[in-house]
């Protein structure tokens, strides 16, 4: 018993060896535990706009996607202006002047994203489809600076009475981008809207 | 006097030459201080290798009269080694003793073989690990049957364990639990393989010795155990890979100090720099990597304690394949309907985004002292400090700045009393770890898919083992406590810190028979249980790794649970019953289980969900009644002095039993069979070539089909896979190496070939294989140079 009251004795110092880089660290580890801030989420985008310009008069159109709590779990919203039931309305046998915008509504003001997009206008295309019986036909309006189109401002030349979709994608292709829809890259964007042409 | 002679050799036999002059032998019997016997000691002559039989003996033959270096190696025992100037055949009589100073090899392997022998294992050996020189931890311990990896392209391989990896696999490196990020399927683990010299993969549970985390089976690195020789030794390896034109070195170094022999010390490190890999028809562009890792080693030690201080910087970039990172599921369904993924470009060593950066730090202090009449007192202490950041395609300049950038800041402390008798051996001890996570979210600007957290966990362990002729029988039991605050916000974006405190048992026990010969049969069941991982808790956004959004047990559409009853603790029963045989010319491993795993955390397709960027899928963790059983099977046959051909097998099978589903990346059924053709070794000179066959069935019990296209459509309950299980495949690949000496130098130079037909393929377990091929033909040549000085 004598022998182990004595290496119990001598482990001390060994104890302390171990236990100080311990204590240490533990002490180093408590002060930088912090309460995390609340995430400003960056490279959000919570709305899409489209505003339809008649060229030679008449009504403007607005088409809006807003999801304002971006992959959460709340549905988006879709909103036309002027609208017909769940559509846009938009008039038959007219030619119009379109401009995207895009916004991210959480900060405030509200921040406008199609800065960015426009300044990497080289790796962004939006692209256009028209589907479901739409009479309709859309044409870029702006290209970068290589002459490929980038698709912010494009040109909407509505045909006979019909009723369809149209589904607006932005592809995001850095050094990949050569003006083919959808050509290589990632899809940054991509919503439906519901038209009436009437 | 009559001995039985059994030798063992491993996956290389060096088995002894027959030349006419050649013809003595060194024979002799391995015992300890106390004069017990020791079977299944290492004996090696200049390299050759056997293992001592039921009564310690051993023969090595056909010998040629010179000056050898026996070396005897026994877990436990101090090495011995002398010189033999032999002329006669000669009989020698080795008395090992008892080493506490190789605490790493007592401590760990000495777990799994003396104290929980029953338990099922299989190791890498060094010889293993040169062949497998360059390639990553996961990539290695695949090639033992039952161990698998689950694969994030060409680099990225995560080990599985009979069916179970991440959270349910506990990774020992260098003695101390690696306290790394292991929730994502593309996580690799974040250790250099050049600090092993052994790698021994546990197949049972080992839950009572190590918690948790080790439900699932423990793969151990042991770095060697510092030398007490003053001389400076060391070693260089270098490789180079034809298919992704990858440079490899690394270097070990290791003395001791002029004026005592009770320090001694070890440096080490390893670089490695690859591009782009290529399948037999393309490049796949964005897969290099580099790596530049560094260990050091300082160690004193006296007849009654000792001391280590060990550290490690593991430090990584790897590529993600361009074509794999997609957006939403039309991306994904573009993807992968194309032949060939949608960027190819030519070779390069750059690597863009995606991809992945992990630095891991590791500090690690330990101690022993022998209290008489009561044991071994061992001390680890490790602090670890994981970095991981994940960089995205991203808008406006932030493809600079990581979009995932998570720390991981752990200590460690265990504390045990280990004993060894003769009729009975054991260990009794606790452990206490405290783990910060955080998400550096001001560098990221996004929402972080896992949460912070601080987690405390502490438990006691007792594993008893009694010897009873041939028989032993162990058991063992440990209580854990774990105290997990979680740091998140809820849908108003305010902070909530939901606590838990959560208590959990472990049990386990074992009986093994050795038989005359050097054959044994062991059974084993242990029954361990964990709480879930905070990933599983509280996991909420889109994993970018997946594709998909991830939702927590304890997130319900952004809100955030604090209930702790809806949380079930994982309890894994686990039957593993080994058989191995050993005799002249086949040795044979095969192990059978059953795991019934109640409350088993899975991810449930649940929907999808329309954002600004389109659909995605989302998937929920949830808990469910799963059954995994299988068997592994590993031969080798001596057909001739010369000749070995070799085999193994592994089949698993995976059921969701509650909901009577498959289960998803299960391995399917694989093998390989090998044959070696290997010279004698003689004075240190060695050939030998080798052939293999890896084969890989299709996984017919592969999750349901459903295109990324339906998957907004999809309303069913099973678990789906966004394409169906590629075909099987048969691969063929071949080695050549040889060994020879020079002066105090020693040289080795091998030339490996994998996938020699260029075989177009893919791979189950490989997440790359919805975009692209498995890589094609691959060579590699490895050089290893060993030095030691004699002042």
């Amino acid at each position: 018993m004598n022998t182990m009251k004595i290496n119990t004795l001598d482990l001390k110092p060994l104890l302390r060896f171990i236990f100080y880089p311990f204590l240490f660290a533990t002490l180093l580890l408590v002060g930088c535990g912090d309460d995390p801030e609340p995430i400003n989420e960056e490279e959000l985008i919570t709305t899409l706009n489209i505003t339809l310009t008649p060229v030679g008069g008449g009504t403007s159109v607005t088409m809006t996607f807003k999801d304002l709590d971006g992959i959460g779990s709340n549905p988006p919203e879709y909103i036309y202006e002027p609208a017909s039931g769940n559509s846009a309305l938009l008039e038959a046998g007219k030619t119009y002047n379109a401009t995207i915008e895009l916004l991210d509504e959480t900060s405030s003001p509200a921040e406008d994203i199609t800065e960015e997009v426009r300044e990497e206008d080289d790796e962004h295309l939006f692209c256009f489809s028209v589907e479901n019986g739409a009479n309709l036909t859309i044409d870029y309006a702006d290209e970068d600076d290589d002459g490929l189109p980038v698709g912010i401002l494009s040109t909407w030349e509505t045909g006979a009475s019909s009723e369809g979709t149209v589904t607006i994608i932005l592809r995001h292709q850095p050094g990949t981008k050569n003006g083919t829809c959808p050509g290589s890259g990632d899809t940054d964007i991509e919503v439906i809207f519901s038209i009436s042409i009437q | 006097m009559r001995y039985l002679v059994f030798i063992l050799f491993s996956c290389i036999p060096f088995l002894l030459f027959a030349q006419e002059k050649c013809s003595l032998v060194i024979s002799g019997i391995v015992h300890d201080n106390e004069n017990n016997e020791l079977p299944g000691a290492t004996v090696l002559i200049n390299g050759a290798g056997t293992v001592t039989g039921a009564h310690g003996e051993f023969v090595i033959s056909d010998l040629c009269p010179g000056i050898y270096t026996i070396l005897v190696q026994f877990l436990g025992f101090k090495d011995y080694s002398s010189e033999i100037d032999l002329v006669r055949n000669q009989y020698i009589r080795v008395r090992l003793v008892q080493d506490v100073t190789e605490l790493e090899r007592i401590e760990v392997v000495g777990q799994s073989i003396s104290i929980t022998r029953s338990n099922a294992s299989l190791q890498l050996s060094q010889d293993d690990l040169e062949q497998l020189t360059g390639k990553s931890l996961g990539e290695s311990l695949k090639s033992l049957p039952g161990v698998n990896a689950l694969q994030s392209g060409p680099a990225v391989f995560k080990p599985i364990i009979q069916g179970l990896h991440s959270q349910r696999i506990l990774i020992l490196n260098n003695g101390i639990r690696q306290e790394g990020q292991q929730w994502g399927i593309e996580h690799a683990p974040e250790i250099d393989p050049f600090i092993a010299s052994e790698m021994t993969v546990v197949k049972g549970s080992e839950a009572v010795r190590f918690g948790a985390d080790a439900l699932g089976g423990v793969i151990i690195i042991n770095t060697p155990s510092l030398h007490t020789s003053r001389h400076l030794q060391g070693q260089i390896h270098t490789g180079y890979m034809t298919n992704n034109r990858m440079g490899i070195l690394s270097g070990i170094f290791e003395g001791g100090f002029k004026n005592t022999d009770k320090w001694s010390w070890r440096l080490q490190g390893t670089g490695k720099k690859g591009g782009d890999f290529s399948t037999p028809n393309y490049v796949l562009s964005n897969t290099g990597l580099e790596e530049l890792n560094f260990s050091g080693a300082l160690g004193y030690r006296n007849a009654n304690h000792g001391i280590e201080l060990y550290g490690s910087s593991f430090n990584t970039e790897i590529g993600i394949l361009r074509a794999a990172h997609t957006g939403n599921l039309d991306d994904l369904e573009q993807s992968i309907q194309g032949e060939e993924p949608w960027y190819i470009a030519p070779f390069t060593y750059d690597i863009n985004n995606p991809k992945q950066r992990i630095n891991h730090q590791l500090l690690k202090v330990k101690a022993y002292r022998n209290l008489s009449g009561l044991g071994t007192l061992n001390i680890l202490y490790g602090g670890q400090f994981n970095q991981r950041r994940e960089f995205d395609v991203r808008r406006s300049g932030r493809s600079s700045r990581p979009s995932l950038f998570m720390n991981l800041v752990s200590n460690v402390l265990d504390l045990s009393l280990d004993h060894e008798h003769q009729a009975h051996s054991g260990s009794i001890g606790t452990n206490f770890s405290y783990k910060y996570n955080y998400n550096e979210t001001s560098e990221t600007g996004r929402t972080p898919l896992v949460p912070d957290y601080h987690q405390f966990s502490t438990g006691v362990f007792i594993i008893e083992k009694i010897n009873r002729d041939r028989w032993s029988f162990e058991a063992g039991g440990r209580y854990d406590f774990q105290y997990l605050q979680v740091l998140t916000f809820d849908k108003t974006n305010t902070l909530v810190k939901p606590e838990f405190n959560f208590h959990y048992v472990s049990g386990s026990i074992g009986a093994t028979y050795l038989f005359k010969t050097s054959s044994r049969i062991s059974s084993h069941l242990g029954i361990s249980s964990r709480p879930p991982h905070v990933s599983e808790l509280y996991s909420d956004g889109l994993h970018h790794g997946t594709g998909a959004i991830e939702e927590g047990i304890m997130k319900e559409d952004g809100e955030v649970l604090t209930d702790q009853s809806l949380i079930k603790k994982e309890v894994s029963t686990k039957w593993i019953n080994t058989l191995q045989i050993g005799s002249k010319t086949i040795s044979a491993d095969l192990s059978a289980y059953v795991n019934s795993i109640a409350n088993y955390v899975f991810l449930r397709p649940v929907g999808s969900r329309e954002t600004i960027s389109g659909y995605f899928p989302v998937w929920k963790y949830e808990q469910t009644d799963a059954l995994l059983a299988g068997a592994d099977l590993l031969v080798s046959w001596a057909i001739s002095k010369t000749i070995t051909a070799s085999g193994k097998l592994a089949y698993i099978y995976g059921l969701d039993v509650t909901r009577n589903d498959n289960l998803i990346f299960i391995p399917p059924v694989n093998g390989e069979l090998g044959l070696t053709y290997s010279t004698p070794v003689v004075n240190y000179r060695n050939f030998y070539f080798k052939v293999a066959v890896p084969m890989v069935a299709k996984q017919n019990r592969a999750p349901i089909t459903v295109y990324p296209a339906d998957i907004p459509e999809y309303t069913g309950d099973e678990v789906y896979d966004i394409a169906p299980a590629p075909p099987g495949y048969i691969l063929l690949n071949a080695e050549m190496g040889f060994k020879f000496p020079l002066r105090d130098h020693d040289f080795s130079i091998s030339l490996a070939g994998e996938n020699l037909t260029n075989q177009v393929y893919r791979n189950y377990m490989n997440r790359m294989r919805y975009f692209a091929d498995e890589i094609g033909r691959n060579f590699t040549v490895r050089l290893k140079y060993s030095f030691h000085s004699h002042h």
